[in-house]
Formats: structure tokens, C-alpha cells, sequence
């Protein structure tokens, strides 16, 4: 089976990133992730280092950019006409404060927002009419639609900038997949609401799998590749739906271990899935005694492991609930042997 | 003066026709763009619903050619003038002056690679139902790795009714072919278990529903009402499938070790610019009225035969090639010079244009 | 065809998802609450395909509508370009705007979406904050995940992304008060704190006090579970 294949159906429709050395491709502006800030924090931060520093981009963030609110859209505390003033606003700041065209968020559910918007405004002109008077009416701001280095309306997600990069990133790291299964997953709102906006589709994505590739690791694939994690918004917040993600976890791993008991890699480009792939497995110990000892890792901690940041203090990989040591001993990153697994998971 | 009728395409649409006028008199010209004439029609092993050799079909309408000129490995690159009037030109550097046209062009297959989530060009086992056909020619179906199948799902609307890839419409044949394919497998394979997974079961012509009938009393074929969701890939090459039996409201995983596809007709519109024809949204070709006039294109002197306007059975094409040929004959009847009271004898038509 | 189907049929997120379901159950079959629940996307589309209003406010007092993850695994496959995932929004809200959400206990939840979800969105322009994330909410962060709550602004320094900063690329930006003020003015002229407002007054209405209500959300604050309030 070829996972990581030429997909030629998506060639002639895929969209374009510009890279940082493309013209245009340096001036980013980004939009923050609710639940990376509450659950995940270290992502933000080594994807700004290798952005900024590894890349050289210039990137840029509103201090007046408020989170899209798309949690509580998906949540049913928002109305669709929100979303699209929020957005506006949120464009309208990164368009009119700080210059940028090319946009991209760090949350896949922000970024499926956004696009939902966009495509509205463009197919509806009533939509657009109301999102720009209303913009005008509560902000006195102008409405303004962000568009990806001069191209078709549209944001793209972070992992779209790093998937771009990926071989200016793969040059500079110093640590290889080479000799590593891994397998991807990306978040559901990042594909399967547009897949015609998911790099590669949203059945053979390619935005995982390319950044796997450039690092050398060997893709494989397993029948519940395409199960979402069961994040599920409610059902992830209320503990009493855990169940519901617990479960979505447990199906996916099994399935992964009966294809390939030796994979213990897993790509996510989500911050929910990147949290909860990971957090469930240890609830499944607990509670079934099953271990399945997969890392899951997102696109910026694995680039930023590869490029030689520290495990634990950049990349974050001191919150996972699945022990990151043999990975990191698997691909051969040093890290501070001589203190306990507590003690480097607890700096004070 | 020597004006010909051409006919576009040497498939069973195109052939009953050029059979058909030849025998009205008419000098008739068939150009096929492959060395042989038949079309899909090659391709096939046993056709519905009674398990005729498509060879036999093929045989049959050849014989009926006659005097027909062939030109085969040859397309039309240009059509100028205006009827009775037209100069066609082939891509063999050839003019021909023809007072009719007959465009049979056919259909071209769905291309499955576009259902990703069924995995054909993907996984080793996802294959049409061409390729299926070509495997029950050899008398032998097998997986990649050689071995028997002991579980076989086949797929109904692949590339049909599907927004997804944009063909809304629904290909007809294909349900019943889904049966036929099934029980030449139970032939080959009696105890291969067989699911046929469906949305309806169109079994519409003559003798189909009675197929049907017979594929699950005398083959014991499984039909599961459910459109196939995706396909996954196990280590053994088996494929994992997800859909949901409707008629039990349960969704359900199936293992099977082959996955046919029986994909869709779709429009061969290459001819479009070159004729002057337009294709309706389903990207077939238009007809002059799809109630009464179906075999007359918009434009005068142009006509259309066969899967060109639509997804057809067999037999259905080479009524429509038939029918198409009357259509033309009364056409050049009615310009002829000379026709009292618009009626001329045909052959008087024929005479008249040689 | 009766007053609450025409209302559904109103909302845009109803008029983008429905476009006459078939029934061919590609939706279903990856649904992952359609796997451990009974729910099925189908027989939602279907029920409103019916245009019944007996069948719709059955279904909007229902647990069935709360069930969805939001995962849109059915859009992306659908021949008839339909999406359950959105009719499911248009869905929630008609039956928050009609108080039948509280006559469910999922549908009741709604109201822990609204205190955290979309007061910390009006409060400070964030869904979430970390705060939220208690140990004792999701103990499956692990053990080391009580630390790091209890030392939320050393690890966010450590990590290099400190918090409550203003105009900072650390985490939980402090947005200042023009900015809030400009997203409160959105939220109300969109009709979100309407919406809001409804989740409140329904639960009001359904364990019939404002005392109750806050007994009901202290309960989940504290167990996690809202199974613990007991509703007559």
C-alpha cells in the first residue's frame, strides 16, 4: 500500500502556501488556539521559535485579536452571523493594524471557521453586505478579506506553513526520522469540512505525511486512520461525555497496534487531538490495563525536537501523559539522563 | 456530387447505424478512433441479462455492415459548412463531403481515483468493474497476491448520484451488471460469499428483475442496503469497509478481500467544438428534445446516437443507433432535390445524392 | 409543514445542510457518536426530511441532538452535499430558543457551554482559559498536570510563552478593553447573548428556580458530573 503517494487527482487543485523564500512569503499574520493557550501552551511557543528564528518570518500578532469563538459556535453559544463579524473583525485588525495578507491560525477548528466565512461571503453577497455593516456599526472598522500571498480568499492553518517550509526545516535539522514508522492525523476540521482546502484531500492528506517525509520517516497507514479523535467539543469539556472520546481513542489505537505493533509515532496538526490522543491512552491503562504507548506529537514539537530544541523546556513534551523517553532515545536526542522522569517533567 | 453520411464512433450505436443506412443505399463512412471497431464492447466478457457473448454482438453488427467504409485509428479534427453541405475532416489528412452526420462517440469510464476513500490506485485489492470483467474473460479472479477471494463486495453508484464528484445523475446499468458480475463469480467461485452494496437496485429492462431474483435464490449473492462510506487497507491486503445497513439501522465493518467498483458512465464530450454540440449538466450531449426528438442534435444535419446522450444498456444503444439512421434518412428525404410533396421514395434520395 | 419546521427551515446552517437525504447511510456509518451511542445522523436528516413538528420536538427534547461531536466525518462524503453536522447546529439552537433543551440531561449541559464557552468569551475574548482545565475535570492529563495547574505561570514562563501579558505572544494575551468591548457590541447585535440568555431562562424554568440552577452548575463544578443534581 502507498500512503505517501503521488496524488495526482489533488495536483491540479491543491492550494498554494508560498514559502518564506517565495515572494511575499516572509509578512505572516497569525491567529491564537483557545485550547493550545488552556492545555497545550509550548506549542505556540516553539512554533513561534522556528518560525521566527529558523525561518525568518516575520510574523505578526494583533494585540486586539480575540479568540474566533468557534468552540463556542461548535458549542451552540454563537450564531453563524457571529462567526462572521468576529472573523471580520479579527481580519480587518490583521489587514488594517499590522499590514498582512497571508494568515494563518494555529487552531484547525479557527481555520474551518474562517474558510466557512470566507466561501459564505463569496457565494451569499447578502452575507457579506451584513457582515460589512454590522462590522461597521458595533467597530467602526472596515471589512477586508484576507487572501494568501495575493491569491484566492483564503487562511491557511499553521501546519500549512510548516508543510510548505518542510524542506528549508528538513536541511536544518539535526536529528532524522530515518528508520521511524509514523503515521499522521489530522484534525477533522482541517479536512473534512473543505477538503478542497486540506492540503492533499481530506483522505490521503498530504500536509502530514509531506512534513514525515522530509524528515525521513517510514509512513504507514491503518483502516481507522480516518476516525476522528473524539474531541467533540461538548463531549470533550464535559467530563461526563469522556466516554465518547475515550472510546474514539481506543478504536483508533487498537486498530494502529493490530496493523502495526511497531509504530509508535503519531503526526497531529489539531490541538485537541494532539491533547487527547495522548491523554486518553492514559485513562485506557487505567481503566482497560491496555498500554499502547504511542507518542503524539504536533507538526511544531516534532520539527522542533528535529531541529535540536530541548524536549522538555521548548517543545513541551514533559505534559504528555504517554512517557516521551524511548522515542527520544528511538531517534537519538540527548536529554538529561542522570534526573529522574519526575524530576525533568518538574522544573521547580 | 458524392456526399456520404458519416458516422462518428464504430460502438454498437455507431455500427447499427452505419449497418442500417448502408442498407437504405447511402454511401456511409464510419471513422473509429481505435484499430477495431466494437468500443466498450471489446472489453466485455458475457453481457445482461442472458449471458450473450459480447463477442457475438459484435459479430452480429459487423456483419451487418455491408458496404460501409471504415476508417478506423482516425478522429474528426473539423466539421464546416452547413447540411446537406458538410466537409469533414479527419485527423488522416482526409476531406469528406457528407450530407448527414451521426455522432456516436459513446461514454468514457469514471475515473475511481477521484473516490479516494475507496482507495482504487491505492490498495492492492480496490478494482472496477472493467477490470473485474477483464478478470472473468480469463476465468480467473483473483486478489493481488494470488490467491481466491472468499469475500467480495461490489459497489453500485460509484461515480454516479454523487455530488462529491459531480455527476448527479444515475448511470443505469450499472445495478445490473453489479448482479451479473456477481453471479459469474459465484460460477467461478461457488462458495465466495458476495455483497452487493446498494443504495436502490434499478434492475428496469427486460428480463433484469428476474436476474435479480435469480442471483439471490440460485447464487445466494447478499445484498446490503448502504452506500459504502470508505475502504481501509489491513496488513493482509484485505479491506476494511464502513457503511451502514439501513434497512437494520446498524452501522457496520465488513472484511472483504476484494472490492469492485462498479463505476459510472461518463459524457465523452470531445466533439463538442469540433460540431457545434452542447452538453446539458450532466455533460452528455443535448439533444433536440429529450421526449420525442432525442436523436437530433441541436444543430441541423448533426445527429446523435447511443451512450453520447446518456447512459444506455446494450441492446438500447443499438436501438438508438437504429433509430438514429430512420431519423437521417427521413432528414435527407426531406432536403433531397427533386422531393414531391416532401415524400420521395428513399431510394429515389439515394440515387440522388450519388 | 407547521410552525417549528418553518422556523428550522429559516436558519441558513439548516438551508447550507439539508439538501433531501437519500437514506444511503454514508453518514452513519462514520459517525463516531452513531458507534457508541444511539444516534444515528440519518434519522435526524430524515425526521427533519419529514417536516413533522411532533417528530422535530420530540427530537429537540431529546438527548439524540447532543450527542454529535461536530466532527463533520458525514459532509465530507455525502452524495447530496448535505451536512448533519450543521442541520445539528440549526437543530440546538431551535431548541435552546424553545427551552426543550432543558428537558434532557445532555440537552441541559448546555448550560456549562454557556458559562464557560461563551462568558469567557465575553469576559475575555477567549473560549477558554486555563483555568478551566482542572485537574479534577481531566484527570487524564495525568499526574504530573496538578503541578503544572498549580504552577499555570512558572511552566508558562518556562515554556517561553508566559501568560496574561498585554500585547505578548505568551499565552492568554491580555486583549484590552476597546477590543472587548468592540466583541461584546458583536456578540449582542448577532443575537449570541440572546442565545446565551435563552440557556439561562430555560434551565430557570425547567428545575424552576435561579437557586436551583446554581445548585445544578455548583454540582458539576464540583463532581464533574451534572448526573449528580437529581431533577424530579
Amino acid at each position: 500500500m502507498k500512503v505517501a503517494r503521488e496524488n495526482l487527482a489533488w495536483q491540479k487543485h491543491q492550494k498554494q502556501v508560498p514559502t518564506v523564500d517565495d515572494p511575499g512569503g516572509k509578512l505572516w499574520g497569525c491567529f491564537r488556539s483557545c485550547f493550545l493557550q488552556s492545555a497545550a501552551p509550548y506549542t505556540e511557543g516553539i512554533a513561534y521559535k522556528i518560525l521566527k528564528n529558523d525561518l525568518g518570518m516575520d510574523l505578526r500578532e494583533a494585540p486586539g485579536h480575540t479568540s474566533c469563538g468557534a468552540i463556542g459556535y461548535h458549542g451552540d453559544v454563537s450564531n453563524l452571523e457571529t462567526q462572521m463579524v468576529v472573523a471580520a473583525r479579527n481580519f480587518s485588525v490583521a489587514h488594517h493594524e499590522l499590514g498582512v495578507d497571508n494568515l494563518f491560525s494555529f487552531c484547525v477548528t479557527s481555520f474551518a471557521n474562517y474558510t466557512e466565512v470566507i466561501k459564505l461571503w463569496e457565494e451569499e453577497p447578502e452575507l457579506r453586505e451584513y457582515t460589512e455593516k454590522t462590522l461597521k456599526e458595533t467597530t467602526g472598522r472596515e471589512f477586508w478579506i484576507p487572501h494568501v500571498s495575493g491569491g484566492r480568499p483564503s487562511v491557511v492553518h499553521a501546519s500549512d506553513v510548516f508543510f510548505a517550509n518542510r524542506h528549508k526545516l528538513a536541511a536544518k535539522a539535526k536529528y532524522s526520522l530515518k528508520g521511524i514508522k509514523a503515521v499522521d492525523h489530522i484534525g477533522c476540521h482541517y479536512g473534512k469540512i473543505f477538503p478542497g482546502e486540506a492540503m492533499g484531500g481530506a483522505e490521503f492528506p498530504q500536509v502530514l505525511v509531506g512534513l514525515l517525509e522530509a524528515f525521513g520517516a517510514e509512513i504507514v497507514d491503518y483502516p481507522e486512520r480516518r476516525h476522528c479523535c473524539g474531541m467533540g467539543f461538548r463531549q470533550c469539556a464535559f467530563p461526563e461525555n469522556r466516554d465518547y472520546t475515550a472510546s474514539s481513542v481506543y478504536k483508533k489505537l487498537k486498530s494502529l497496534k493490530e496493523a502495526h505493533p511497531d509504530c509508535n509515532l503519531m503526526l497531529t496538526n489539531c490541538p485537541g487531538c494532539t491533547v487527547f490522543l495522548d491523554a486518553e491512552q492514559g485513562t485506557i491503562k487505567e481503566v482497560l490495563e491496555e498500554e499502547f504507548n504511542v507518542s503524539i506529537l504536533d507538526y511544531a514539537q516534532l520539527t522542533g525536537l528535529l531541529l535540536g530544541y530541548d524536549p522538555f523546556k521548548d517543545c513541551g513534551l514533559n505534559a504528555k501523559a504517554v512517557p516521551v523517553e524511548p522515542l527520544l532515545d528511538k531517534i537519538g536526542i540527548p536529554y538529561d539522563k542522570s534526573k529522574t522522569a519526575e524530576e525533568r517533567r518538574r522544573p521547580f | 456530387m458524392n456526399k456520404k453520411v458519416v458516422v462518428i464512433g464504430g460502438g454498437p450505436a455507431g455500427m447499427a447505424a452505419a449497418g442500417k443506412l448502408q442498407y437504405f443505399g447511402f454511401d456511409v463512412v464510419l471513422i473509429e478512433k481505435q484499430a477495431e471497431l466494437g468500443g466498450h464492447l471489446n472489453k466485455w466478457y458475457k453481457v445482461f441479462p442472458d449471458f450473450t457473448d459480447a463477442s457475438e454482438i459484435i459479430a452480429n453488427l459487423k456483419a451487418g455492415l455491408g458496404k460501409t467504409r471504415i476508417l478506423s485509428n482516425a478522429t474528426v479534427t473539423r466539421i464546416e459548412g452547413a447540411a446537406p453541405n458538410f466537409q469533414v475532416t479527419t485527423s488522416t489528412g482526409e476531406q469528406i463531403e457528407a450530407a448527414a452526420i451521426l455522432v456516436a462517440t459513446g461514454f468514457k469510464h469514471f475515473d475511481a481515483t477521484f473516490k479516494e476513500e475507496y482507495g482504487y490506485g491505492i490498495y492492492d485489492n480496490s478494482i472496477t468493474s472493467v477490470e473485474l470483467d477483464a478478470m472473468l474473460k480469463a476465468q480467473s479472479v483473483k486478489t493481488r497476491a494470488g490467491k481466491l477471494p472468499k469475500k467480495v463486495a461490489m459497489v453500485h453508484c460509484v461515480g454516479s448520484r454523487d455530488e462529491k464528484v459531480n455527476n448527479n445523475y444515475c448511470s443505469r446499468v450499472c445495478c445490473t451488471n453489479a448482479i451479473k458480475v456477481a453471479i459469474e463469480i459465484k460460477e467461478l467461485i461457488p462458495d465466495c460469499e458476495i455483497y452487493c452494496l446498494y443504495m436502490d437496485i434499478r434492475v428496469f429492462g427486460r428480463g433484469y428483475e428476474e436476474l435479480y431474483r435469480t442471483s439471490q435464490e440460485k447464487y445466494g449473492v447478499q445484498f446490503i442496503r448502504g452506500r459504502l462510506s470508505e475502504a481501509g487497507e489491513k496488513t493482509d491486503g484485505s479491506l476494511l469497509l464502513r457503511l451502514e445497513d439501513t434497512l437494520t439501522a446498524k452501522p457496520m465493518r465488513l472484511t472483504v478481500d476484494l472490492l469492485v467498483l462498479m463505476v459510472g458512465m461518463e459524457g465523452n464530450s470531445e466533439l463538442s467544438e469540433v460540431a457545434g454540440l452542447t452538453v446539458g449538466c450532466d455533460r452528455f450531449y443535448t439533444t433536440a428534445n429529450q421526449q420525442y426528438s432525442n436523436n437530433a442534435s441541436p444543430k441541423k444535419g448533426i445527429f446523435l446516437a447511443g451512450t453520447a446522450t446518456g447512459p444506455k444498456a446494450i441492446v438500447e444503444s443499438i436501438t438508438d443507433g437504429r433509430s438514429a439512421a430512420a431519423e437521417i434518412a427521413g432528414f435527407l428525404a426531406s432536403t433531397a432535390a427533386g422531393s414531391q410533396n416532401g415524400q420521395p421514395a428513399i431510394a429515389a434520395v439515394a440515387a440522388s445524392l450519388k | 409543514m407547521g410552525k417549528l419546521f418553518n422556523e428550522l427551515k429559516q436558519d441558513i446552517l439548516y438551508q447550507h445542510g439539508m439538501n433531501a437525504c437519500l437514506n444511503c447511510g454514508v453518514c452513519t456509518a462514520v459517525c463516531p457518536a452513531a458507534e457508541f451511542n444511539d444516534y444515528s445522523p440519518r434519522e435526524v436528516m430524515n425526521i427533519c426530511q419529514s417536516e413533522d413538528d411532533e417528530l422535530i420536538e420530540e427530537l429537540l427534547k431529546s438527548d439524540k441532538i447532543w450527542y454529535c461531536g461536530q466532527c463533520f466525518s458525514c459532509k465530507t462524503r455525502c452524495p447530496r452535499g448535505n451536512s448533519t453536522a450543521s442541520v445539528i447546529l440549526a437543530l440546538r439552537r431551535l431548541s435552546v430558543r424553545h427551552g426543550y433543551f432543558a428537558e434532557s440531561e445532555k440537552g441541559r449541559q448546555q448550560l456549562f457551554a454557556k458559562r464557560v464557552f461563551g462568558e469567557n468569551m465575553l469576559k475575555l475574548g477567549y473560549t477558554l482559559l486555563a483555568e478551566n482545565i482542572t485537574p479534577a475535570h481531566f484527570p487524564e492529563l495525568g499526574e504530573n498536570w496538578e503541578y503544572y495547574y498549580e504552577h499555570m505561570e512558572e511552566m508558562r514562563e518556562w515554556w517561553g510563552v508566559p501568560m496574561n501579558l498585554e500585547n505578548s505572544a505568551g499565552s492568554h494575551r491580555v486583549i484590552p478593553e476597546k477590543d472587548m468591548e468592540e466583541l461584546r457590541a458583536i456578540y449582542k447585535a448577532t443575537g449570541a447573548m440572546e442565545l446565551m440568555d435563552a440557556v439561562e431562562k430555560g434551565m430557570e424554568k425547567k428545575l424552576g428556580s435561579k437557586k436551583e440552577v446554581e445548585k445544578y452548575w455548583q454540582t458539576w463544578v464540583e463532581t464533574g458530573d451534572s448526573r449528580n443534581y437529581e431533577i424530579d
